[in-house]
């Protein structure tokens, strides 16, 4: 079975490196959906053997991300795994996702907050919660952690998910195909890392503003 | 004619000649030309009659004249905001598409 792992990155030249050579051992075909990066991401990329797919310009964690499950299919994936490019997940954990697609799961979320450890920042904890709250109420599937970046699809369920979102509220989003398909939706627990780098993205990729332009955008595409 | 019913309507007729402009230079399409061409005239005249709005007012039981006139024009704002929203994210969807499109179609050396 193909397995690729999908990165979509974003100005991500200072640890696109490390975790395209951290993902390999873990897949056949690493794909890089650069989303209009103005630093050498795509090019960095490229030297470390990843399939680099470039956006002209900046359109969204969700566009990169449907761009990228569209790339995977038409290289022939079996099975897409996602993961975030400033170095938050652990790859070693990939072939607990892929064991589950294998095992039967259509859509396997790796959970941050099934973790034992208090790694995860309080704040970031309680808008992880929200989010998980807010998934439920429109989509009416849980999740324990609907806006984690470490995914796995398989190739039977990209087929039948359509997705529209742009941003961040992709990650909701999932659960609204999961819902509407009745796909086999698994959890696996995978550790939390937050490293300066990632808290530091995270401010301005994931703050309060971001959490309720993301809302507002879930709450349109609901009604238009 | 007060001084400020005069500058309202030398305000429209400013809007109304680059309304003008705009299509002689084909910036805008004839339909949408005279749709805003037919408001501003609308305008106008209620600017010169406004009991014309007094009268609304008087039937629809709305009181004063300039509430009415009020009340239309947070209508209207708020339907343009609205257009505008849906118009935006069909554009948005657009170039997503396009870029999209250019990713996917372009070689792995080109990129």
């Amino acid at each position: 079975m193909k397995t690729i792992i999908l990165i979509p990155a974003f100005n991500e030249e200072k640890t696109i490196q490390k975790v395209i050579n951290r993902c390999q051992p873990f897949a056949d075909e690493i794909v890089v959906i650069d989303d209009g990066s103005k630093d050498k991401t795509p090019l960095i990329a490229k030297k470390n053997g990843a399939k680099v797919f470039k956006h002209e310009v900046n359109l969204g964690l969700g566009a990169a991300l449907i761009t990228g499950f569209e790339a995977a299919l038409k290289i022939g994936a079996d099975i897409v795994v996602t993961l975030d490019a400033d170095g938050q997940h652990n790859p070693e954990e990939v072939p607990k996702l892929v064991q589950e697609i294998k095992n039967g799961a259509q859509f396997v979320v790796g959970s941050r907050m099934k973790h034992k450890s208090k790694k995860m920042p309080a704040l970031r904890y309680f808008y992880n919660l929200g989010a998980n709250l807010i998934t439920y109420l429109l989509y009416g599937v849980w999740s324990s952690d609907s806006q984690s970046g470490l995914r796995a699809f398989s190739k039977d369920a990209l087929c039948k998910i359509n997705l529209n979102s742009q941003e961040m509220e992709v990650s909701s989003e999932f659960f609204k195909e999961v819902k509407k398909h009745n796909l086999v939706f698994k959890e696996v627990t995978i550790e939390p890392i937050y490293t300066k780098y990632s808290l530091s993205k995270g401010k301005t990729s994931q703050g309060f503003v971001t959490g309720l332009k993301t809302l507002a955008r879930l709450i349109l595409n609901k009604i238009i | 004619m007060i001084l400020f019913q005069a500058l309202l309507i030398f305000f429209i007729l400013v809007i109304i000649s680059r309304l003008i402009l705009r299509l002689k230079h084909q910036e805008i399409r004839l339909i949408y030309f005279f749709k805003w061409l037919l408001f501003w005239l609308i305008t106008i005249g209620v600017i010169i009659f406004p009991e014309i709005i007094n009268f609304l007012a008087r039937n629809l039981g709305i009181g004063r004249g300039v509430d009415v006139a009020i009340y239309f024009a947070l209508l209207l704002l708020f339907y343009f905001i609205f257009y505008l929203t849906v118009h935006i994210r069909s554009l948005e969807s657009k170039v997503t598409k396009l870029a999209r499109k250019i990713a996917l179609n372009k070689k792995d050396d080109e990129s």
